[in-house]
């Protein structure tokens, strides 16, 4: 088996005395998808928030792609092929779809600031390479038709694949999804499974934080379980949700 | 004279607007006052009399000695605000919202005094690069050469503002940070650069004010900065501060007013600013947000 394309050891965030995470070793292997998931306030967020770098994280290693990552500025995360997506929704509200998705590619563009100012032939045609893949990226999310809308103007769960098209323009490795089906009903939820595992035939590894189980089951190579701030349960999805701990997590302890 | 005041009104306006567009710039990316926009444009008034010393053909008149002020004056504001946020806003930017505002008083006190204790306590004279001609408009008002040159300088440069925030990639990651800083950069953006940039071109805009300015008083100052700061920061507060057409609308409105209240009620002269600051504040009662702004209640 070749090396793990993210892994993480012995990493913790604490906010003062706030373990939000704590010790949590966990390894992401290329091609998979992997999923965390755990009760409000387990510590999901902040976990992903650190590997995104967000938080510069307290203690442990974060490596990618064989090299460490973890205190690095976010865009050079996401320059080392790292991006993601938002639990809510944190698009360029007045920006048209297709000029989210075309930030989305800053990490990937060279010309900057002379090129588009004297309109240069290698901004001009690096301009059209963006377009183009931004058009891609609307389509395969299956919003096509929706490049020029406003995207405050867009349906929820168009809003949702369009910060998937955003991440993906970035071409990361590893795309990392907080909470993907949030607020969608089960044929959206269904649909989105359908996206993820279109992602992953990309060649994009997909991490993600998911509370419906149903998509989790369905989508999931592997679960995580984080509980105050501590994986507690790890494997594969139907052996995961039988284990006594995670159910204790979820719903308490019988009799207490 | 109506038509006389609105000449009047919009090259003042003119001035006042491309100082607020350097606070609104900044507000709308990192929801901070630069106080130290004052002394930014001061700054670039004392680099282009400082180049014009070193190149004395400056002080003649024509194109070149104005391209050359112009020059001088946006490239030495420009980075010296860009400076200014490295060294004084950047390393505070995750604490208080209140820490880089005092930082930006304090950069301000001492631009001031470096150049009140090194330059000079006097007024210097400027160059004039212009005759003194006056051309007369269709309606029988006047329009001075430097009056004509304002309104030029001032709608070309909000021209290549408008293209260069809405056409080029930077421009697009400037609107991405303004709208979400922090998930520009985990997008990939460099929120870093786009600062610097922002601070750079706020600087530049201030700058050409700064030229502008100096040459309608035919000197320059160390406080030379302070009451068109004072003025463009509530025409930026009018606008809506963090809204760019805000900023333009905000600014050609405070020159209106002061004009007409100078030209149309007695003793106005005196009153100009007292009237002005006044309906600053009566706008602001109806529209707490500015008339453009919308989302300022989120920043503040």
């Amino acid at each position: 088996m070749s090396a793990p394309l993210l892994s993480v050891e012995d990493l913790s965030q604490h906010f003062g005395g706030l373990k939000a995470v704590e010790g949590v070793t966990l390894s992401v292997s290329r091609g998979e998808i992997v999923s965390v998931i755990g009760p409000n306030g387990a510590g999901k967020t902040t976990f992903f928030n650190v590997l995104t770098g967000v938080y510069p994280g307290t203690r442990g290693r974060v490596s990618f792609d064989g090299e460490p990552i973890r205190g690095l500025a976010p865009h050079e995360i996401v320059a080392r092929g790292v991006s993601r997506t938002f639990q809510n929704i944190r698009l360029f509200a007045d920006m048209s779809a297709a000029e989210n998705v075309m930030v989305g590619r800053h990490a990937r563009t060279r010309q900057l600031l002379l090129g588009p100012l004297l309109r240069t032939k290698a901004f001009l045609e690096e301009e059209k390479a963006v377009e183009a893949r931004a058009v891609e990226l609307l389509d395969f999310v299956g919003l096509r038709s929706l490049g020029n809308e406003r995207a405050r103007n867009l349906p929820y769960g168009a809003q949702r694949r369009l910060e998937i098209a955003r991440a993906l323009a970035a071409e990361p490795k590893l795309l990392i999804l907080d909470e993907p089906t949030a607020g969608m009903n089960p044929v959206e939820s269904a649909e989105l499974v359908s996206l993820v595992r279109r992602v992953r035939e990309r060649g994009v590894t997909v991490l993600l934080i998911e509370h419906q189980m149903r998509v989790v089951l369905d989508v999931s190579d592997r679960v995580a379980v984080f509980d105050y701030g501590v994986k507690i349960a790890e494997g594969a999805p139907r052996a995961v949700m039988a284990d006594p701990r995670v159910i204790e997590a979820y719903l308490g302890r019988e009799g207490a | 004279m109506l038509a006389q005041q609105i000449v009047n009104g919009l090259s003042l306006g003119a001035i006042y607007a491309l100082i607020a567009l350097g606070y609104t710039l900044v507000y709308g990316i990192l929801a901070m006052i630069n106080f130290a926009h004052s002394e930014v444009l001061m700054m670039g008034s004392f680099a282009a009399l400082g180049a014009a010393a070193l190149a004395p053909s400056m002080f003649g008149t024509g194109v070149l000695a104005l391209a050359g002020l112009f020059a001088a004056s946006m490239l030495a504001a420009g980075a010296l605000n860009a400076t200014i946020e490295r060294l004084a806003y950047r390393p505070l930017r995750r604490h208080s919202r209140l820490t880089p505002l005092i930082s930006a008083i304090g950069v301000s006190i001492i631009l001031q005094n470096a150049v009140f204790l090194w330059v000079s306590d006097q007024s210097l004279a400027f160059p004039q690069p212009l005759s003194g001609d006056a051309f007369t408009l269709p309606g029988g008002a006047q329009i001075s050469a430097l009056q004509a040159l304002t309104l030029a300088a001032a709608l070309a440069l909000m021209v290549l503002l408008h293209l260069f925030v809405e056409k080029t990639r930077m421009g697009r990651a400037m609107r991405a940070c303004a709208d979400d800083l922090e998930a520009a950069g985990l997008m990939g953006v460099d929120a870093d650069v786009v600062i610097a940039v922002t601070f750079f071109v706020g600087g530049a805009l201030g700058g050409a004010a700064g030229v502008l300015y100096s040459m309608s008083y035919g000197s320059t100052k160390y406080n030379l900065g302070f009451l068109p700061g004072a003025k463009a920061f509530t025409a930026a507060v009018l606008g809506g501060i963090g809204n760019v057409r805000g900023a333009v609308l905000g600014g050609f409105l405070l020159g209106f007013l002061e004009v007409l209240s100078a030209g149309y009620i007695p003793n106005g002269a005196q009153w100009r600013d007292v009237i002005a600051f006044s309906v600053l504040i009566l706008v602001l009662l109806a529209r707490p947000s500015g008339l453009l702004g919308e989302r300022v209640a989120e920043k503040v």
